[in-house]
């Protein structure tokens, strides 16, 4: 079956595949020896037991708290003190975390959406590697304010990871690949192919299924 | 729902053990159960959910349904807020805000 949007998911897919922002040059340091798999493994992690993870402790300590079910979502909630922990132990910066979120949350969206339509998953492999895009590293203006991590603006679900540029604009052409973009939100009546409010129907039970309240 | 005009129990949104009352609702509340929770019946539902609304929902539901698992685990993994205007609709739809 055909994925419902005409915009191409490859533009969010790529860092998927490539090595990441920060995880590229942490990798070498801490994770893996090559660091064009760090990526790859961060997000195949997400398809694996935590017991045959590749990835460092800490890492795998915040991953297994990014289940991919439900309930597990919430009976240890991740804490603020657990994501400063978290780059202390790596040896980096908050960002790194923030590409964490964003690599791992992505993968489970496109995954999920593959699964439901019945189609394969899509290739993690090694080869489609690209270097590290070093203006994504630019000083941004995220402060933190009232999340665990800097956002660009007050926390929110369109700023959760404005920290990082290329985790927030890959979130943005996700979110308007599978669902609806950022604009097209406040239309209620919208109809891409499906009346909005069955769509609503899918993000509720989901949400509930998570226990996420959002 | 109300802009669009749809009758339905709001509280099957929030209350798993709410019938909504409506078959299309039904079938998309089953649907997302099994593609979230990994079922084995996840074919099942697929076919139930294509011949409620069409085979052209699938795509649509399962990519929603995407959207936001990965909504769910950006928001939760970075400890963004929810903000106190969802309160009132917390209410509406069954669940406890907070």
């Amino acid at each position: 079956m055909p994925l419902p949007s005409s915009r191409s998911l490859a533009r969010p897919t790529r860092p998927l595949v490539t090595v990441g922002t920060i995880w590229g040059r942490v990798a070498a340091n801490r994770l893996v020896s090559a660091p064009r798999r760090a990526v790859r493994n961060l997000a195949l992690r997400w398809r694996q037991e935590p017991e045959t993870s590749r990835v460092s402790g800490a890492s795998t300590h915040i991953l297994s708290r990014m289940a991919p079910y439900g309930a597990d979502l919430n009976d240890m909630p991740i804490t603020d003190g657990e994501v400063s922990s978290f780059a202390s132990a790596i040896q980096s910066d908050i960002e790194a975390y923030v590409e964490l979120v964003g690599v791992v949350a992505r993968t489970v969206a496109i995954d999920t959406t593959l699964r439901g339509i019945g189609a394969p998953l899509i290739d993690l492999g090694e080869g489609q590697a690209e270097p590290a895009q070093v203006q994504d590293r630019a000083p941004t203006s995220a402060k933190k304010r009232s999340a665990f991590v800097p956002t660009i603006g007050a926390a929110g679900a369109t700023s959760a990871l404005s920290s990082v540029r290329s985790e927030d604009i890959a979130q943005e052409d996700l979110h308007g690949a599978l669902y609806l973009s950022y604009s097209e939100m406040s239309h209620l009546t919208i109809d891409k192919g499906i009346p909005r409010w069955q769509l609503e129907l899918a993000a509720a039970r989901t949400s509930l299924l998570n226990q996420c309240f959002f | 729902m109300q802009s669009s005009g749809i009758d339905f129990d709001l509280e099957s949104i929030g209350k798993a053990d709410v019938d909504p009352g409506r078959q299309d609702a039904r079938d998309v509340f089953r649907f997302t159960d099994a593609l979230v929770t990994h079922s084995p019946s996840l074919d099942e539902a697929r076919a139930a959910l294509a011949s409620t609304l069409g085979e052209q929902a699938v795509p649509f539901v399962s990519a929603a349904v995407g959207n936001f698992e990965m909504m769910n685990r950006i928001l939760d993994a970075t400890g963004v807020p929810v903000p106190r205007s969802m309160a009132a609709i917390a209410v509406e739809i069954g669940i406890e805000y907070g």
